[in-house]
């Protein structure tokens, strides 16, 4: 049996060998490198977790986040019936990030090339931001697509984009007063981009995007929402305002005038349906350096003038407000030669004796205008003048609106009557007379013009702009005889004979103001040409004022055409029912023609609309045997009521008309009814049932 | 374990001169003790090695009613494991995948917009009633004669006013 060594050891007899000792305090300088690895390990943790915390969440975002920014459109702007005047297309601008690129020459020679840059100027501004070590350099703003498309493909290292939007007008030149433009930040600096321009700019919000290694991102927090634009719909009908423009265009052309504005509106709810002026510029171009800004001022609301004649309304008006004066009351006009405290006043042709006050208007005597405003007096005929909105602006959200200038009777002197009662020492606006023309429109109340029809943020309800409360200013009986005055004026024997229309009653007034030449102190013999006139005169549907500055020509001569051309295309437009019998048209017609054959007898080839008249009349004749009633203005629509499908397709077919029919069985209804005038193309509508 | 620790440290940090002196000397001192006789323990000498030969061509494994209880247990909760990593691992995994679709999706609608904007602009030139006019003078079109254009009063026009469709034909049928 042998013996455990461990045996010998038993009892403790050797003392504790050293290298026990030695393990041991290895052991402790061990455990104390351990702590000290813990406590610096934990130290580490410490100042990533808690004392640069933020910071590293911050790289740790740089690298995982992108903040993208998220395009608040600027609102559009459209007529009123939604036809868009404005809008903001999404564009891409080129920026250089000059710390990142790395080869100057190819930058500089692909950008100049693509975007038809300066090559020198463009590696300059380059190099000057390296030196710098700016970041960020601007090479181009707003390209279009095709250039953004090439740039992109080609990967250029520090080439960046940004995404941005670019006004654009769609329509060209049409309304461009009243739009105005925007800068080159897109910011209003004229017409109503400027007047709306906090409704109409929007807000950029942000968006965070988490991204991938490769930068793409797949997920995304909204941090602030956008805030688009507001859209604006304006009173403008563009249809109307080409017309307006357009007759404008050619009146200036026509008799050389300098300048011209028009201004259509409502006179019910004093909604503008057109408001021109010329010349006229394309806001999609910007302003060149030495452009003439002229052509940017909206004449309508900017250039006060004198007005004339025109005025005459006003003082007549306020005759039969505040005096015995009625349309038949008789006004002496002095055969042409009248002095006022020594101011010799005279008409602009010949001279009248005793005339009717309606005379007075019609044949747009100074004289009778003058005798007429000493009777109304010089503190009645201010206080029109005031109530008729002159002298003040009339509000709608367009800037540089000028009030006009109207003196008050304290300035007045002595003769100061025999110019103001004829629309000379006062001052108005194409846009004030249209006002004031709807007045009398409006059976006496004053409706404040209105621009803006509502106004409407994408995804929020429609704010509406309301109507401004009528404030009376005559009453209705003085309006209706204003009206019947004013229709006189257009008359044979008026001096607005050229404003006639077709179909329509209408009513107006000339004016043809001279304008002083400051420089030799003195009138010329150039007028403010102008013709303020309303629609159909039993209704009035819309007031039309136009004006020509710098005309050799009297109003009555150059502006009441453009009146007429306007009013028959507006109403038109405005599907406003006739209110003259076809008759009575076709008769007049007629006469006119006779006497045009008679004293001119010409040969022109073109059919006159007499003829035009004759030819539908005579067009249709062949079309009786099918049971079509034939008569002055077209055909009328058959009977096609209780007949079966068959019997109202072969009548129609054989009658030349197109009908549409519906259901089966008999024709129990029938659009446009039995008897009806049928519109050239019109279609036939029936409606069948058993 | 501490012998090859001490090995090391020895090996690597090394002993003092002074110290192997000392360790020698102790030995010495110890060697000559008359009393002290015993050997000192080598190390691991306690530890036999026996080898035996066990014959297990006889051995039968008893069967362990409680093995499949224990397989089935293990496939179990390996299951559920498994269920439960991918339970959670699912939802971040297909979040990621619908985030890297939403903002594909939302580029395309960028796009989208941009290219829709863009046609609006187009559609708005091309009805303009400048361009209109160019095309109605290629196509020699005039403004109707306005002799040729009425138009009815709004209360009598079903086209301005549809509500008078049906009351006319419900009259049409009572005939």
């Amino acid at each position: 049996m042998s013996t455990h060594p461990s045996a010998y050891f038993d009892g403790g007899c050797l003392p504790e060998p050293p290298a026990h000792k030695d393990a041991a305090r290895r052991l402790r300088n061990l455990a104390r490198l351990g702590f000290f690895w813990a406590v610096v390990i934990l130290g580490k943790l410490v100042h990533l977790q808690i004392v640069s915390h933020e910071e590293f969440v911050r790289l740790a975002a740089s690298q995982q986040q992108r903040t993208v920014e998220i395009a608040a459109p600027r609102g559009m702007i459209f007529d009123r019936e939604g036809q868009p005047l404005a809008m903001s297309l999404p564009v891409k601008s080129v920026l250089v990030n000059p710390l990142l690129v790395r080869d100057v020459s190819v930058v500089v020679e692909f950008l100049s090339r693509i975007l038809e840059l300066d090559a020198a100027q463009l590696r300059k501004n380059l190099e000057a931001a390296i030196a710098s070590k700016s970041g960020f350099l601007w090479v181009k703003r707003r390209v279009s697509p095709e250039q953004a498309a090439r740039l992109e493909s080609l990967k250029l290292a520090g080439v960046e984009f940004r995404d941005e939007t670019s006004r654009r007008y769609p329509k060209g030149a049409l309304a461009a007063h009243v739009l105005g433009s925007v800068d080159h930040e897109e910011k209003g600096n004229a017409g109503i981009e400027l007047g709306l321009q906090e409704e109409l700019e929007g807000i950029p919000g942000s968006l965070r995007l988490m991204t991938d290694v490769a930068r793409r991102g797949y997920e995304s927090r909204i941090e602030t929402p956008a805030l688009p634009g507001k859209n604006i719909t304006l009173t403008i009908d563009e249809r109307i305002q080409y017309v307006a423009e357009k007759a404008l265009h050619n009146a200036v052309a026509d008799c050389a005038c300098k300048s011209g504005s028009v201004v259509v509106m409502n006179p019910r709810n004093g909604d503008i349906l057109a408001m021109a002026s010329f010349p006229s510029f394309d806001p999609n171009e910007p302003v060149k350096d030495g452009e003439d800004l002229s052509a940017r001022l909206n004449l309508a609301i900017a250039a006060p003038f004198e007005p004339g004649s025109v005025f005459k309304v006003i003082t007549l008006s306020a005759a039969l407000e505040t005096t015995p004066l009625r349309p038949d009351s008789l006004i002496n006009c002095y055969g042409g030669k009248f002095s006022l405290f020594g101011r010799s006043i005279g008409e602009a042709k010949g001279g009248f004796g005793v005339i009717p006050m309606r005379a007075v208007l019609a044949k747009s005597s100074n004289i009778g205008a003058v005798q007429i405003g000493l009777a109304v007096g010089v503190k009645s005929l201010y206080d029109f003048i005031v109530r008729f909105g002159f002298g003040r602006k009339t509000g709608i959200p367009l800037p540089s609106e000028s009030p006009g200038k109207v003196h008050p009777p304290r300035e007045w002197t002595k003769t100061s009557m025999g110019s103001v009662a004829m629309g000379h020492e006062v001052t108005t606006t194409t846009l004030q007379l249209a006002q004031a023309a709807a007045i009398v429109a409006n059976n006496g109340v004053l409706v404040r013009p209105r621009l803006v029809l509502f106004k409407q943020r994408p995804g929020e309800p429609i704010e509406h702009e309301p109507v401004a409360p009528g404030v009376r200013v005559l009453r209705a009986e003085t309006a209706a005889l204003m009206r019947s005055m004013l229709e006189d004026v257009i008359l044979p024997g008026g001096t607005g004979t050229k404003a006639r229309l077709s179909g329509y009653s209408a009513g107006g007034k000339t004016g043809s103001a001279q304008i002083y030449d400051f420089k030799l102190n003195q009138y010329t013999h150039k007028y403010n040409a102008s013709f303020m006139g309303l629609a159909p005169l039993s209704n009035p549907a819309l007031v039309v004022v136009v004006t020509l500055n710098g005309s050799p020509k009297y109003g009555g001569e150059v502006a009441a055409p453009v009146f007429r051309e306007i009013a028959q295309a507006a109403l038109r437009i405005l599907e406003v029912p006739k209110d003259r019998p076809e008759t009575m048209l076709l008769a007049q017609e007629a006469s006119k023609q006779e006497q045009a054959e008679s004293t001119a007898k010409t040969s022109d080839s073109r059919p006159s609309e007499a003829g035009g008249e004759a030819a539908l009349i005579e067009g249709p004749s062949s079309l009786a045997g099918a049971g079509l009633v034939v008569t002055v203005g077209g055909v009328r629509a058959p009977n096609f009521l209780g007949k079966n499908l068959r019997t109202v397709l072969s009548e129609s077919a054989a009658a030349g008309l197109v009908v549409e029919a519906r259901g089966q069985g008999l024709a129990k209804f029938q659009r446009p009814a039995p008897g009806s005038i049928l519109q050239p193309g019109e279609r036939i509508y029936v409606q069948l049932a058993q | 374990m501490a012998t090859l620790v001490a090995t090391l440290v020895d090996r690597f940090v090394g002993r003092s001169k002074a110290e192997a002196a000392d360790r020698e000397a102790h030995l010495e001192r110890s060697f000559h003790k008359p009393v002290d006789c015993r050997l000192r323990a080598f190390p691991n000498e306690d530890v036999y090695f026996f080898v035996k030969v066990i014959d297990n061509s006889t051995v039968v494994r008893e069967a362990d009613p409680a093995t499949p209880s224990a397989c089935w247990k293990t496939i179990a909760a390996a299951t559920t494991g498994a269920v439960l990593l991918i339970g959670l691992l699912l939802p971040s995994a297909c979040r990621l995948i619908a985030g890297y679709e939403i903002e594909d999706l939302r580029k395309q609608r960028d796009l989208l917009l941009q290219q829709k904007v863009a046609l609006e602009m187009e559609e708005a030139r091309l009805v303009s009633p400048d361009h209109l006019a160019e095309l109605a003078q290629d196509q020699a079109f005039v403004d109707p004669d306005p002799k040729s254009v009425i138009h009815l009063p709004w209360k009598y026009n079903l086209a301005m006013n549809p509500s008078l469709w049906n009351s006319s034909l419900r009259a049409a049928e009572k005939q």
